[in-house]
């Protein structure tokens, strides 16, 4: 665990800090080559960036502080925190906004935003691995497991190591959905198969994480999987059943 | 401690701060932003990009 890289007399930059900013960053450019590739103005990246990143951040901390209140010491300006839920909707807020300044149908930017989110995921919870904050998984006796003594919520038990099970997991579901996007190509589809595989994802790992039951023996994060999963379904089936509407011909 | 480098919202709205920066200075340098309005056009239509569109029914 490496939460904190370095002080520079008397700034310290940690970890997670330095993961989220490349979780903007680097899909940011993932989405510049698309746009690029596709014959559109690769500039639309950064303000999609921009938006996504200010409305993400701002939504995963008003979401922690709400979930959190009365808890001593949170407030919204006090150190870490953030939730990933509240960073998905005001995430989606954000590029919502840019998309409607810009005059873009939200469909197609839905369909290029879904394999750079789930790089920016994968990312940001390698900076959860770096920091060990508290998201490891349960009690564990596999060759792999570990511990987190140094990490900002240590513990000296050997667990799953959780963050790194879903940075490799959405890894891997970015790969699948950049090398499709050029055959899901109707509006909504590649956003619905990021729903499906992130939400089954999630779902999945939260088995092993240490999150309370909320209802019918599934956490918060689950069945919030369920609805993303079953979004998902619905706008691949709606996709697949949409022909491709004709193009006037430009002169 | 700097607020920047305890909030990681912090740090990660600089950079992207600084590319929208960037990109509003281009533009208002006169840089013109190419019409790309085809390519949107064609994906909203959910055709591939470098397919030939279908004929257009009249």
């Amino acid at each position: 665990m490496f939460p904190e890289i370095g002080s520079f007399g008397p700034f310290t930059l940690y970890s997670f800090g330095l993961m989220a900013a490349l979780a903007l960053v680097v899909p940011a450019f993932f989405l510049a080559l698309d746009l690029r590739q596709r014959g559109m103005n690769p500039g639309l990246a950064v303000e999609l960036a921009f938006g996504a990143g200010i409305g993400g951040f701002v939504g995963a901390r008003l979401y922690y502080v709400v979930e959190n209140r009365g808890e001593p010491g949170v407030s919204l300006i006090s150190g870490s925190g953030l939730t990933w839920y509240g960073g998905l909707i005001g995430g989606v807020i954000g590029v919502w906004l840019v998309t409607l300044w810009r005059r873009k149908p939200i469909g197609v930017v839905a369909n290029l935003a879904a394999a750079p989110l789930a790089l920016g995921y994968a990312i940001g919870r390698m900076g959860c691995q770096l920091s060990g904050d508290g998201d490891y998984g349960s009690a564990s006796s596999l060759p792999w497991a570990m511990s987190y003594p140094d990490g900002t919520v240590p513990t000296t038990q050997l667990v799953h190591p959780t963050p790194l099970y879903e940075a490799v997991a959405m890894l891997a579901i970015f790969w699948l959905l950049w090398r499709t996007r050029g055959r899901l190509t109707a509006p909504w589809s590649l956003f619905g198969a990021y729903l499906v595989l992130s939400g089954a994802e999630r779902f999945l790992v939260e088995f092993i994480r240490q999150n309370p039951e909320e209802l019918a023996g599934l956490t918060t994060a689950q069945l919030i999987s369920v609805v993303s999963v079953a979004i998902g379904a619905a706008l691949l089936l709606r996709g697949r059943n949409a022909e491709p509407r004709p193009v006037a011909a430009s002169s | 401690m700097c607020l920047i480098c305890q909030n990681p919202a912090l740090l990660a709205g600089i950079p992207s701060a600084a590319m929208a920066v960037r990109v509003a200075v281009l533009r208002l340098r006169g840089t013109p932003a190419p019409d790309d309005s085809a390519a949107w056009e064609r994906a909203a239509a959910g055709l591939p990009a470098c397919a030939p569109p279908p004929a257009a029914e009249r």
